[in-house]
């Protein structure tokens, strides 16, 4: 993903998805609701409003740098959970 | 326009005109539904809701342990299974895919009066899943490569439902309430049963049930009905006129008072208390349903108030009385320490004992209505639930409109109907608790 970023098809899928999920999380009021209170809380509604919009609009490079920029071969933690011997 | 768009666009016009019930509202909270019969037979239900740009699509069939024997117990929720694993055309993975490009989901099973395949879209796909849920209903392979693993994962889950104490008490509950009626064993079936079935019992059984007077499709979302309708005759509507065999379930043995215990693995007793209770049109499920919410409905109930918080005798607390088209049953339940076992089933036996002698006070009356009517409306909020009622209801033989009369016989019950109906359900229980091995 770091090196050369999504397929074009595994792009559009990730996209589908992304806006299926927001859909449907906000297909109650009440998720409405939550989607709404959140962004004033953690973004903003206008970009919340947009999210779909924006959703649709990246590209396979923006993804490539995002992984590069998030999934450090460095900086992580890993923990596993084994069966006692 | 070309002549094969006009003639559909005609198809489209002659369904709507002809065969299209008038539209009406389900409820306050609803949009309004119509019903539709395709000129075989089936039944379309469509639920036009723009609010949100989805789709819920629930093709139910009447099939499911209602229409089984001990001898085939189970081959409902294994034909469901092998339709969604491939078609002619489709493997299942490529079924699975088809559906994750449409940002939605498409599964099948079988439950005890009925058997759905549920699917969801973004609502742009509406169509398109449409013809996908068509594609898994009508051209099932039943690939004999599968037929094996699928009969080894319901084994499996067989033998996991042996070993959770709830499920096994509820399983050993369930057969002593319904005997050899079709209610008695979980839609997965059971392990001599599962053994027998080969492809070609399974391709018996879905000629037998998957006929038009056996199918609804409901879809709930944002589609247009007229548009919906069409396609539906289109996808469905070659399918020749029949109708599904109707249920011979075995009449449950006579209630009765007994206990057993089951030892399962695991650190909690679980006391089951049970019976047989209203069936989804007896005049006494709305007042049933209000005795299992004062009982055992949310954190105000006797069960909770009392016996967890006051009393400290349980982990957990519940009471089911589930609507079922044959007869009902009634379900108390307490979780609780191995050391509490023998305490809280005589606590739990008096909450039982006191509803029957002591009527339900006004406020205790008013909460548990408002928590029956409050839930359903509740649960009513997605599109893929209200699809499900559509179809359920349709399936069951009394139409979502039976919703409205439900209501309004919720709202009516008194005081007086609750102990009626307590004393009627409640006075001969089987119990059955699970409990760890020392």
């Amino acid at each position: 993903m770091q090196a050369e970023g999504p397929t074009e098809e595994e792009r559009q899928l990730a996209v589908i998805k992304a806006e299926s999920q927001h859909a449907f999380d906000t297909e109650t009021s009440d998720g409405l609701a939550n989607a709404y209170a959140l962004a004033e809380t953690t973004w903003t509604l206008e970009a919340e409003l947009g999210y779909v919009d924006r959703l649709g609009k990246i590209t396979r490079e923006q993804i490539r740098d995002a992984a590069r920029r998030y999934l450090s071969r460095s900086d992580y933690a890993r923990l596993a959970f084994q069966p006692k011997p | 326009m070309s002549r094969r768009v006009t003639a559909s666009l005609l198809l489209g016009l002659v369904v709507w005109g002809l065969l299209v019930a008038p539209g009406f509202a389900a409820d306050g909270a609803s949009g309004a539904v119509t019903r539709a019969r395709l000129t075989n037979g089936m039944t379309v239900l469509v639920r036009e809701n723009p609010t949100a740009a989805v789709v819920a699509i629930s093709l139910m069939t009447r099939m499911g342990t209602r229409w089984e024997t001990r001898q085939n117990a189970g081959i409902s929720n294994f034909l469901q299974l092998m339709m969604v694993r491939g078609t002619t055309s489709l493997d299942g993975t490529q079924i699975v895919s088809a559906a994750d490009r449409m940002g939605g989901s498409i599964d099948a099973y079988a439950d005890a009066d009925y058997s759905e395949i549920p699917a969801t879209a973004l609502s742009r796909y509406w169509g398109e899943m449409l013809d996908l849920v068509a594609e898994v209903a009508l051209r099932p392979s039943i690939p004999d490569g599968t037929t094996q693993a699928v009969r080894d994962f319901l084994g499996r889950q067989i033998r996991n439902r042996a070993e959770k104490p709830y499920d096994a008490a509820f399983d050993r509950l369930m057969a002593q309430t319904y005997g050899d009626n079709g209610y008695a064993w979980d839609p997965i079936g059971l392990k001599e049963s599962l053994e027998r079935m080969d492809r070609a019992a399974l391709l018996a059984h879905y000629r037998r049930h998957y006929v038009p007077g056996g199918m609804v499709l409901a879809v709930s979302g944002k589609v247009k009905t007229a548009e919906v309708v069409a396609r539906a005759e289109r996808l469905f509507g070659a399918l020749p006129a029949a109708s599904p065999p109707a249920p011979n379930p075995a009449p449950p043995p006579a209630p009765a008072v007994a206990r057993s215990v089951v030892t399962v693995p695991g650190a909690q007793a679980q006391i089951l208390m049970g019976g047989l209770a209203p069936s989804l049109t007896d005049p006494d499920l709305g007042a049933m349903k209000v005795v299992s919410t004062v009982l055992g409905g949310g954190l105000a109930s006797r069960f909770f108030s009392e016996l967890r918080d006051k009393q400290g005798l349980a982990y957990t607390t519940a009471a089911r009385e589930p609507m079922l088209v044959g007869p009902g049953y009634f379900l108390a339940l307490l979780g609780t320490a191995p050391a509490n076992k023998e305490k809280a089933e005589a606590a739990l036996r008096e909450q039982l004992e006191r509803i029957q002698r002591q009527a339900v006070s006004d406020e205790e009356l008013r909460v548990a209505k408002a928590y029956v009517l409050g839930s359903l409306a509740m649960d009513r909020r997605t599109n893929a639930r209200q699809a499900w009622y559509l179809a359920s209801l349709e399936v069951a033989g009394v139409g979502h409109e039976f919703l409205d009369r439900y209501v309004a016989q919720v709202r009516a019950v008194t005081a007086a109907d609750v102990q009626r109906a307590a004393q009627r359900y409640l006075a001969t229980v089987r119990t059955v608790i699970a409990e760890p091995a020392p």
